[in-house]
């Protein structure tokens, strides 16, 4: 096997085989059966063809014998011998047309057919002989004998039927024949008075004629038989064997010719009927090896293609159930599992269907159980991977929540601590430590955000944008290089305040880490058409077009947070905080060589300004009462 | 799980004391005392890229008002104050008038000597 194919292709090879050998086996079977048939109707054939001929040629021969040894005994004209003789060469000369179409059918029958001509070629010189006087009587009827001999032979040779009766049968009315053919040579010989030699002989071929007739009378089943024992029991062939018992005893009796002529005439016509009515019986065996043959090449065929059609069926229905099964599979390592780790990875829950692939084969079913298992084993992991990091996330909020809460409380110890000090030094050092404490505070709430929950500052009442912009200066490390400028009174949603600060806080500090000591980092705000614009501009170096540009797609689209990419932490957090309220923030190049970070904040977040301006934007609770603190779940 | 969270005033201010001052403590002009009156100079519009507290202070001073007394209205720290009145005053936007000299002991005792003799 070279590549790998596809299961189809591997099934019909696997049928290949079977389907292949049955093919031949059925084709088998026909041949059998079919050669059976054409063997019964070769049985047919023959016996038009060979026997019926040859049987007609035997009955010339025997008239033109027996014409002969009557003309060697001066009883009959040459005129009557020569018109026998021309009767036999038509009859001759039939056979030999009708035989060599058939006489190729075996070896046997070319064999035995080649010696019956070669005894019909010395016909010729049999009659020459007779007509120049160089055979006697005996020796006449001698020659004819060995001719009418091989024709017998022929007979016993071709009556070849794959049915046992009937070839016994035709075997045993072959016999009858030639006992009828013995009584022929009888008759030749015992035409007159008999020398020693022909006594001899004719007594020979007598006690051979009753043996035959004796045995085969034995044989012959009743309907065959019935006839040649009437024949049997006539009085005409009585008064033969007297005869026959005379000639033996040298005698010469009366009427002999005419007594056995009527006989043989008799026989002859016994004969034919019982060949007859073999071939008779021959046809229904051959109708019945026809339709058995039939029956068994039709059988072998409805079978072949039934367990063709069987096995095509069952290879299809196996290779769509395992198509189904490769589908299912894909679409599960490809499209589901990716799918259900993307969800999961966005924190959302999954319902994962179970895997069915139909199929009425154990393997198969098996096959599927186990990718449904394996996918359930994958979503599982997914989802622990998803727990644990969530865990993992609770443990930084929780954490990042208590230190969150302690610098809240120092912040306002620090403040109560800047009312009391009356010493510009003191203050300085409390504004250090605030300032300190602020930072703190923002990294905490950095953590927060990043752990997917709200930091816990909020407002109930609109904040002015500008005090936005202060509030987020004020958590970064250089706030002194960062330069306000006066905005218009407009005002922020208060539940977005937190993380607008923290988010604007983030621009500032990428400034003022992107640009050189010196250089101002300048904070703008003025209202759009869509809302509000807060824009953070540095006198750095500014960025390359590339950079800008992957800085926008990743603020644009938060990406998946990566915990190895601690260094892009503050980008992140922007991108996260700008996505959960609509706020696009995009980064561009400055006219000043440095880089301006706009943040448009959507209308909805943006109040009119106060009416009675200027507002209290400082607020700060008496440092008596005590923090309030609202729980919520 | 429970979280806290911190609204309004308990979420402390927005915007620090530190950053009012850009962290200054020392005011720019001289030291101004508690009790020193603060008046705004009349006549005169604001320069714009004043703070609104500043504004703040311009408005409140209308009216002669302590040091004291506007740290109160403004809820800072008197240090903070101080520097932003500082600003207005190195700039001529408010007038610092400082309190008269305390009498010193002598007269004083005097006083209550001549209480004491009534």
């Amino acid at each position: 096997m070279g590549r790998s194919r596809t299961i189809r292709m591997k099934i019909i090879g696997l049928l290949l085989v079977p389907l292949t050998s049955m093919v031949v086996l059925w084709g088998v079977i026909t041949a059998v059966t079919a050669s059976e048939s054409l063997e019964l109707r070769q049985y047919k054939t023959v016996w038009t063809n060979l026997r019926l001929p040859a049987y007609k040629l035997i009955s010339e021969i025997q008239r033109e014998r027996l014409i002969s040894a009557q003309l060697l005994r001066n009883v009959a004209d040459e005129s009557a011998v020569a018109a026998q003789r021309t009767k036999t060469d038509a009859a001759r000369d039939s056979f030999t047309k009708l035989s060599s179409t058939t006489k190729d059918r075996s070896e046997e029958i070319r064999t035995q057919v080649n010696a019956v001509y070669t005894q019909l070629d010395r016909l010729d010189s049999v009659r020459g002989e007779i007509d120049a006087g160089l055979s006697d009587r005996l020796h006449t009827v001698e020659a004819y004998n060995s001719i009418t001999d091989t024709l017998y032979g022929l007979h016993r040779k071709v009556a070849l039927i794959d049915d046992i009766p009937i070839y016994e049968q035709s075997r045993v009315v072959i016999e009858m024949g030639y006992a009828r053919e013995l009584l022929s040579r009888e008759q030749a010989i015992g035409l007159g008075t008999v020398n020693a030699a022909e006594r001899r002989l004719f007594t020979q071929i007598a006690g051979n004629r009753r043996f035959l007739i004796d045995q085969s009378l034995g044989e012959l089943d009743p309907a065959l038989r019935d006839p040649q024992v009437a024949l049997i029991s006539t009085a005409a062939y009585q008064r033969m064997r007297m005869m026959e018992d005379q000639i033996i005893a040298g005698g010469t009796p009366m009427g002999w010719l005419s007594t056995t002529e009527g006989l043989s005439k008799s026989f002859h016509e016994a004969q034919m009927r019982a060949s007859t009515l073999l071939n008779e019986r021959a046809d229904p065996v051959a109708d019945q090896v026809l339709s058995r043959a039939f029956l068994l090449a039709g059988t072998a065929l409805a079978l072949v293609i039934v367990s063709i059609a069987f096995s095509l069926r069952m290879g299809n229905r196996l290779s769509k159930e395992l198509g189904a099964l490769r589908l299912a599979a894909l679409e599960v390592s490809q499209e589901r599992l990716p799918h259900v780790v993307a969800k999961l990875r966005k924190g959302e829950k999954v319902e994962m269907p179970e895997l069915s692939v139909a199929s009425t084969t154990v393997e198969i079913d098996d096959v599927g159980q186990a990718f449904s298992t394996v996918q359930q084993t994958a979503v599982e992991a997914a989802v622990g991977q998803a727990q644990l990091s969530e865990g993992v996330g609770h443990v930084f909020r929780n954490l990042a929540r208590r230190s969150q809460t302690l610098l809240h409380r120092q912040r306002i110890q620090l403040a109560d601590m800047q009312h009391r000090a009356t010493d510009p030094e003191q203050l300085d050092d409390l504004f250090k430590l605030d300032h300190l404490t602020t930072r703190m505070r923002r990294h905490a709430e950095g953590l927060i955000i990043l752990s997917g929950a709200t930091p816990g500052r909020g407002w109930s009442r609109p904040v002015p944008l500008l005090d936005v912009a202060r509030g987020a200066a004020a958590e970064v490390e250089d706030y002194q290089r960062v330069v306000i400028e006066p905005m218009s009174g407009q005002r922020l949603a208060g539940s977005v305040v937190g993380d607008v600060i923290h988010l604007i806080a983030e621009l500032i500090e990428n400034a003022t880490v992107y640009s050189p000591a010196h250089t101002p980092v300048i904070v703008r705000g003025e209202a759009a058409a869509r809302g509000f614009a807060f824009e953070v501009e540095d006198r750095g170096f500014g960025m390359e077009a590339e950079e800008l540009a992957d800085y926008n797609e990743r603020l644009a689209s938060p990406p998946e947070f990566d915990l190895a990419d601690s260094d892009r932490l503050g980008l992140f957090v922007v991108s996260r905080l700008a996505a959960r309220h609509d706020i696009r923030v995009t980064l561009r190049g400055s006219p000043y060589g440095g880089t301006t970070a706009i943040v448009l904040i959507p209308e909805e977040h943006v109040a009119e300004p106060e009416p009675e301006a200027p507002a209290k934007a400082v607020q700060k609770e008496p440092a008596a009462r005590p923090m309030r603190v609202v729980r919520s779940d | 799980m429970t979280e806290e969270r911190w609204l309004d005033e308990d979420a402390g201010p927005i915007v620090p004391a530190y950053l009012l001052t850009r962290g200054r403590t020392v005011p720019a002009s001289e030291a101004i005392d508690l009790i020193a009156v603060i008046i705004t100079a009349g006549g005169l519009t604001p320069p714009r890229g004043l703070d609104p507290e500043h504004l703040i202070i311009l408005q409140k001073c209308t009216q002669p008002t302590r040091l004291v007394d506007v740290a109160a209205e403004l809820n800072l720290p008197i240090g903070v104050v101080r520097v932003l009145v500082g600003d207005l005053h190195a700039q001529q936007l408010v007038q610092v008038e400082l309190p008269p000299p305390a009498p010193d002991a002598k007269v004083l005792l005097e006083v209550i000597s001549g209480l004491k003799a009534l």
